[in-house]
């Protein structure tokens, strides 16, 4: 696959986006203001800076779509390891989002910070206790700073065993 | 005189030394860590000031952006690797000179350019302050429209590689700026529903999302480069040194504090343009790429010149010049301020402190990047893994501290993700961050107007500065499209 092809293809997402976001400003918001006060409605901005945005991208593909084909560049697609890195670190912070509202935010923290660590870091015993403690340290610091300093709201566990040990 | 005085009595307290000293110490970390740059670093940090007094709060997130661009010089100088893009020009002598043992003499040159051009740049602000907030009071909604539209121009122009991409990128700032609750009509649009979405898409979440996670992801693939040993000993410049860092150093201040005036210029512009004119005024302009110190030292005090004087146009008018300007502005708003001429008249101890604090955090920058610059050498030896991870972290929990909000930790995610791919697609980011913050302004601003004009959209245009500043912003575009010089600057694909 080249360049070109992913430029059309990204082109094409973003079009359908731009698109589909000015149809719903234009079909389901006010358009245009009458009575005591006239001027634009809600739906006025949206529905021009999506022609804009699909006038842009239309150009833009053209563009991409009549110069000559490019090799696409080296760093494009990361190497396999790096590139499993990324997914690792985008599926834990998915994990993190998804259990934090059960098991409440120092447990899931900790796992957060666990498994970010292991995957970037060494994978020894040695390796392993330093990164639990240093996952325990840092929770504790956003507990504290951010839960009792800050007076942020975390989340809270549900779960029987979690809440009699104070988490 | 006398406001100058009282600001720096209120600089002078200890709470808001000890902010201004602790954003300066962030800031410079931020600069020193390749993966997170000065937007992403200030956003971080927006939470912690919930808690605190407004003037603690901005003069901490002030001083984290100018503390990073003296920052950045370190790991570019020592490592061959930009701690953030006004470094990016650094790099090529900097390296250079390092690799010939001079790695100091730069670090040292770079420290007193990057005092002298900000301390430069706040004393232009100081005494800017009062003509400009005057002019401020004089312009009606379709002014500042049209001049918020010249700093989107100039931010679209020298942002990416493609003037096209730009252009949709800061469009599409805009659109994700709408969602929400319509400010003027309280009607809700493109929310599609969702209740979390009705108080619009969380700042903080966009800018760590789309600054923050991404690069970091993105450093993920990069391989860490040697330092290069320096000892405190060979920072001392010598005579010729001196001599040959002067001028320098005088047309770096100039072109840093009036490049950073205008809206939407960021500081690599002043730092890259630095490099060009002292290339062309060199007498032996074969050095240049191989160690010159003038290479070094131009574009380290244009680009703090810049980041200090980037102030100006924000308090006076309110109107933020570049993203982290506009982050600045956020945490404002998210304090219950509106910087811009009533603010001068409102709550004077407070603009005054500000001002007074640039200066005093500049003396503080000097001295924690001259005698501990093996300190911060030392931070980058702490592994990689634990770093990221606590950055990260910080990136999570400081998203969700805003609303108290799970939504909108998931929302960082998503800008993350997209940020990666925007990365990956060569559009740049800068101009999303900007339009973000502008447009609920810009969209106001043309609502007024419109209003006043019963929906004639030529009061736009025929008002003589309105009309003017229209021409310009149009005028800027052009430019930026055909101009092969410019086309350079850009090809370095220069981003926040």
């Amino acid at each position: 696959m080249s360049m070109k092809r992913i430029n059309q293809f990204f082109g094409c997402i973003l079009l359908t986006f731009f698109l589909f976001m000015g149809y719903t400003a234009r079909t389901t918001l006010t358009y245009w203001t009458e009575g005591s006060v006239i001027g634009p409605g809600s739906g006025y901005f949206p529905f021009w800076i999506c022609v804009i945005l699909s006038g842009l991208t239309i150009y833009w593909l053209i563009q991409v779509t009549i110069r000559p084909g490019e090799k696409i560049p080296k760093d494009f697609i990361p190497p396999r390891h790096e590139g499993l890195l990324v997914l690792a670190i985008f599926m834990d912070m998915i994990l993190f989002i998804a259990i934090v509202d059960y098991i409440g935010f120092p447990v899931a923290m900790f796992i957060f910070l666990m498994v970010m660590v292991v995957a970037l870091g060494e994978r020894t015993l040695r390796h392993t206790i330093y990164y639990g403690i240093f996952s325990v340290v840092v929770t504790t610091f956003f507990v504290v700073v951010f839960g009792r300093w800050l007076e942020v709201a975390f989340p809270k566990t549900g779960i029987g065993i979690l809440k009699t040990l104070g988490l | 005189m006398q406001e100058i005085l009282n600001g720096f009595s209120v600089a002078l307290t200890a709470g808001n030394l000890f902010y201004c000293f602790l954003g300066c110490l962030w800031g410079t970390m931020v600069g020193i860590l390749p993966g997170i740059g000065p937007l992403a670093g200030t956003a971080i940090l927006i939470p912690l000031t919930f808690k605190l007094d407004p003037t603690g709060a901005i003069i901490m997130l002030a001083a984290i952006y100018y503390g990073s661009q003296y920052g950045g010089t370190i790991t570019t100088i020592l490592m061959g690797v930009p701690g953030e893009a006004s470094s990016a020009i650094t790099m090529i002598d900097g390296y250079q000179m390092a690799k010939e043992g001079r790695g100091g003499v730069a670090l040292t040159g770079a420290a007193l350019g990057s005092f002298i051009g900000g301390t430069f740049a706040t004393l232009c602000l100081m005494l800017l302050a009062k003509p400009l907030v005057k002019l401020a009071l004089k312009l009606g909604p379709p002014e500042y429209f049209a001049l918020m539209i010249v700093g989107l121009a100039m931010a679209t122009g020298l942002a990416g590689k493609s003037m096209v991409k730009a252009l949709i990128m800061t469009v599409f700032g805009g659109l994700l700026a709408l969602i929400g609750m319509d400010p003027m009509l309280g009607t809700p649009r493109l929310t599609f529903g969702s209740v979390h979405l009705l108080e619009g898409m969380e700042l903080l979440s966009v800018v760590m999302g789309l600054f923050g996670i991404s690069e970091m992801l993105l450093s993920l693939e990069e391989k860490a480069r040697p330092m290069i040993k320096t000892k405190l000993r060979e920072l001392i410049p010598t005579r010729q040194d001196v001599q040959d860092s002067v001028k320098p150093i005088v047309r770096g201040t100039l072109i840093g504090t009036v490049l950073g005036i205008i809206p939407g210029l960021i500081p690599p512009v002043s730092s890259f343009l630095s490099y060009a004119i002292e290339r062309r005024s060199s007498k032996h302009p074969e050095k240049f790429g191989h160690g010159a110190l003038e290479g070094v030292v131009g574009p380290e005090t244009a680009n703090n010149g810049h980041a200090s004087a980037a102030m100006i146009p924000l308090l006076t008018l309110g109107i933020p010049t570049n993203p982290v300007m506009a982050v600045i502005l956020g945490a404002f708003i998210i304090n219950g301020l509106a910087p811009g001429p009533l603010l001068f008249e409102q709550n004077p101890a407070m603009v005054w402190g500000i001002i007074a604090s640039c200066y005093i955090g500049n003396i503080m920058l000097v001295i924690l990047n001259l005698p501990l610059i093996p300190v911060w050498v030392q931070i980058l030896r702490i592994p990689h893994a634990y770093l990221m991870t606590l950055i990260m972290a910080f990136m999570m929990v400081g998203s969700y501290s805003a609303n108290n909000s799970i939504f909108d930790v998931g929302l960082t995610i998503f800008f993350g993700f997209l940020g990666y791919i925007f990365k990956k697609m060569d559009f740049p980011l800068a101009p999303v961050a900007l339009t973000f913050i502008l447009a609920p302004m810009i969209e106001k601003s043309l609502y007024r107007s419109l209003v006043m004009s019963q929906g004639d959209i030529s009061i736009l245009y025929t008002r003589p500065i309105s009309g003017s500043l229209l021409v310009l912003a149009l005028i800027t575009l052009i430019y930026f499209s055909t101009q092969k010089k410019v086309q350079v600057v850009r090809s370095t694909g220069v981003d926040a």
